[in-house]
């Protein structure tokens, strides 16, 4: 019985120690199993998910479910105790004991006894009692902590070096924050502009942009929107500069305005409209001699258009007596006050364009687009030269043609200064910048009908949005081996019925004719 | 018995085994596995089949062997017109001082306690199949009556797998009643030195008795009576099953080159040698250890390749090496 015991008491104290260390192995694989989750769902998040958050949600989820019934499993597998003879069996194994405690625990539970039985539990009983434990179970940690631990490691390092990654699982709310910020800053640009539509609408597609709730491709129409607003606002801006120069040169037969030809030359609009106020205050004061030919009620009409105005004004003083016409006068000032508002418009959103080329720059590794998204976004759908600057938007980058446009002859001082820094942006000098044709010959003009309204025409403009576009790489829509396959299908038409080979129809047919013959 | 006399007995069985492996080992080069496999077919009440090329030391093993042991030997050499009454014996008629004529029978080479089967294959079947009864039932029946053969009763054959021709290959039911089938390899180039030191001067070696009749039946008595855990049996039964190509627990290879599976004597031979090998090793209860020492020579015999196998020449060892790979122990 002393044997007996002996050998049980060791069994016992053998299992307990391999049950503790199961169950760290154990606690420790599941801990592995959930980091090694957390990695790859940091690493393949970007990729995944492109604003949508509900593919976000059911990672997660699935990893919860996951976790939970890993959880569950090793749990129950711990709960299970380690028997005397599964520590009898590793003891066998581990102090290469040739089965000597394995055998002896079978014959503890075997009834039949025998002199040979007894001399085995005794020879058994002393080699459990040399039995060092602690060197057949060593209390050191189990691969599996140090597996746990490298990969906790690395998830930190992960999530440490690249934050943005992890923004959806602690960081959302201030990255979202940060965006309404930067929506609602490039918002304030707007404020005091004048109203415009263009102004309106690139106003309506920020607020949009703003929306947290926005799906992706609601994002992507209201920055499509922005960009129309902002080609609009610059069409019109150069419309308006391209008026300013026509009526610099009409200006130019008066002696008495010449200060405010030059001033116009130069771009001082601000100028040009002070000079002009002076030359009409004298003008009053003196006494008018000629009337315009122009009727009153035509040049007090109000001017829906940058356009008429200026072409207005720049006629009428450029007649014989035109020096003293106050009215054609005040009909210049208001042509110019337009003028210098769509400038104005045209500063604001360009600024409004460079914020968020930049920001788009800046939230590339946070963007939730796919590539293709992110590319349409960063990179402008229209690589035309812009007819305001001729910067052209290409792939990969932004060709600004600044220094090219700006006029160098009268700002020798500033000579190279405006060619770009170094990164190769140059800060847009609009109103210095020379009048550039219009390339309407580049541009693609389209027109996108309203679903309610299929009866207007396309080249009618107004209530429809248009924008210019790019001409887009056709692809075939035939792959490769269809075509191949086509190729050869007259072929396999003509062999279908006798599935004889064309070529080979001829030596087909003569070697029965001159099978016949052969009969014959 | 107590346990204090087991020990000794089991010291004494270890001392008895190594004396006469060293005897013979003082003739036999080499050959420590085979002279340990024979001895160990004694022991467990076996018979042993030995495989080799001609020169290897077959037949010099057996005359080594009953020298060492105090035993009545025979031998029979066994050719193609070699009857069955040649080996048994048979009746013959004898007439007494008054004229009286009688049957007695006149004993054979069987009987005897080591008998030397030479060349077994070289005989026909019919008298290959003389040998059947007298190695299963230790007797033997001629003219209606049986005799018993006297114990311990060893029966050693010996083959040679090369020169197949003219020869009979022994049917699977007699190959099943030899214990072992054990090769005898060729010797290397430093037992080939030893051998011909040993052959060629002017005198031999010699051995002596080192074991009697009566030692002998007690060791067999102690083999006996070493006790096997259930685990361990069921370990060798698993083995046993994995050579069944229809079994469940079948390896691949089995499924694949095995006809028919080893046989219960093959179950029984791998525990009654693991017993032997565990005595050997000082050890009193049998391990899975033992019962892959033995498991070659036990079951080689007795697993039967089919076509493919021997078009593969896939050896027979190689699959139960395998298989001894692949069964798991109790307990893992």
């Amino acid at each position: 019985m002393k044997e007996r015991e002996m050998i049980i008491g060791v069994l016992r104290e053998l299992g307990r120690r391999l049950w503790i260390t199961r169950a760290i192995r154990e606690a420790a694989f599941v801990v592995c199993v959930v980091l090694f989750c957390l990695v790859c769902f940091v690493l393949i998040e970007p990729a995944l998910v492109s604003g949508i958050s509900t593919a976000v949600v059911s990672i997660r989820m699935a990893l919860l479910a996951a976790f939970a019934v890993v959880t569950i499993e090793v749990v129950r597998r711990s709960a299970r105790r380690v028997s005397t003879q599964q520590a009898a069996a590793a003891a066998d194994a581990g102090a290469h004991l040739m089965d000597e405690l394995k055998s002896a625990h079978w014959f503890l539970s075997d009834m039949e006894s025998s002199p040979y039985v007894e001399l085995q539990m005794r020879r058994a009983a002393a080699t459990a009692a040399q039995l060092d434990l602690a060197t057949l179970v060593p209390r050191r940690l189990p691969i599996n902590v140090f597996a746990a631990v490298g990969l906790g490691l690395l998830w930190a390092v992960l999530v440490w070096m690249t934050p943005r990654l992890s923004r959806s699982w602690d960081s959302g709310h201030e990255i979202a924050a940060g965006e309404d910020a930067e929506s609602a800053d490039l918002r304030s640009f707007l404020k005091g502009a004048p109203h415009y539509a263009e102004v309106e609408k690139l106003d309506l597609a920020l607020s949009r942009l703003r929306q947290t709730n926005a799906s992706a491709k609601e994002r992507m129409r209201a920055l499509a929107d922005a960009r129309d607003a902002i080609d609009q606002a610059n069409m019109e801006a150069s419309a308006a500069r391209e008026g300013l120069s026509s009526l610099a040169e009409a200006l130019r037969s008066d002696p008495n305005l010449e200060l405010a030809v030059q001033a116009l030359d130069q771009g001082r609009i601000g100028d040009a409209m002070t000079l002009l106020r002076k030359r009409k205050a004298d003008s009053a004061a003196g006494a008018i001699k000629d009337q315009a030919n122009e009727p009153a009620d035509k040049a007090a009409a109000p001017e829906s258009s940058v356009d008429p105005a200026l072409e207005g004004a720049r006629r009428d003083p450029t007649g014989q007596n035109a020096a003293v016409n106050q009215d054609a006068i005040n009909r210049v000032i208001r042509a110019l006050e337009q003028a210098n508002e769509r400038i104005e418009v045209q500063n604001r959103v360009n600024s409004i364009k460079r914020r968020m080329e930049d920001n788009l720059v800046a939230t590339r590794q946070r963007s939730r687009l796919t590539a293709s998204q992110y590319d349409n976004r960063t990179n402008a759908p229209n690589p035309t030269p812009s007819p305001d600057t001729g910067n052209s938007n290409l792939r990969s980058g932004t060709l600004f043609r600044q220094a090219a446009v700006a006029r160098e002859e009268n700002d020798n001082a500033r000579e190279g200064s405006q060619t770009g820094d170094a990164s190769g942006y140059s800060v847009a000098f609009p109103l210095e910048g020379a009048a550039t044709k219009r390339l309407d010959a580049q541009l693609k003009l389209e027109t996108i009908l309203q679903n309610n309204d299929p009866g207007v025409e396309p080249d009618a403009k107004g209530g429809q949005g248009w924008f210019y576009s790019a001409s887009r790489e056709q692809k075939s829509m035939r792959k490769a081996e269809n075509v191949r396959s086509l190729a050869g299908y007259d072929r396999e038409e003509a062999i279908a019925h006798d599935r004889v080979p064309m070529r080979q129809k001829t030596i087909v047919k003569n070697y029965f004719l001159n099978l016949h013959e052969g009969e014959k | 018995m107590n346990s204090v006399a087991v020990d000794r007995q089991i010291q004494a069985f270890r001392e008895q085994f190594l004396l006469v492996r060293n005897e013979i080992s003082r003739v036999i080069v080499g050959n420590e596995e085979i002279i340990s496999g024979v001895m160990t077919c004694l022991l467990a009440r076996g018979h042993v089949l030995l495989e080799g090329i001609p020169g290897v030391g077959k037949t010099k093993l057996v005359q080594t062997m009953a020298d060492v042991l105090h035993l009545k030997f025979s031998r029979i050499q066994f050719t193609p017109d070699l009857m069955p009454g040649d080996i048994i014996g048979t009746n013959i008629v004898r007439e007494d001082e008054a004229g009286r004529k009688s049957f007695e029978f006149q004993s054979g080479p069987i009987f005897a306690n080591m008998v030397l089967a030479d060349e077994i294959n070289r005989a026909t079947p019919k008298t290959q199949s003389a040998l059947l009864e007298a190695m299963q039932e230790n007797s033997v029946s001629a003219a209606g009556r049986t005799h018993a053969l006297d114990q311990p009763f060893f029966v050693l054959a010996t083959q040679n797998p090369i020169e197949m021709e003219g020869t009979y290959p022994l049917p699977e039911a007699q190959m099943d009643r030899f214990f072992f089938k054990l090769k005898l390899d060729f010797p290397d180039v430093g037992q080939l030195h030893l051998i011909i030191d040993r052959t060629t001067r002017q005198a031999e070696p010699s051995v002596k008795r080192v074991l009697e009749q009566g030692q002998i039946l007690q060791m067999r008595e102690t083999v006996r009576a070493i006790p096997v855990a259930r685990p361990v049996q069921e370990y060798a039964i698993k083995v046993t099953l994995a050579t069944h190509p229809e079994s469940g627990q079948a390896h691949e290879l089995t499924k694949k080159y095995v006809r028919f599976g080893s046989s219960p004597r093959g179950t029984q031979a791998l525990i009654l040698g693991a017993k032997v090998h565990a005595l050997m090793n000082d050890r009193v209860y049998v391990s899975c250890e033992d019962v892959r020492a033995v498991a070659l020579p036990a079951l080689r015999h007795r697993v039967l390749l089919n076509f493919e196998a021997e078009a593969q020449r896939v050896d027979t060892d190689a699959i139960l090496a395998r298989i001894l790979e692949w069964v798991p122990e109790p307990g893992e």
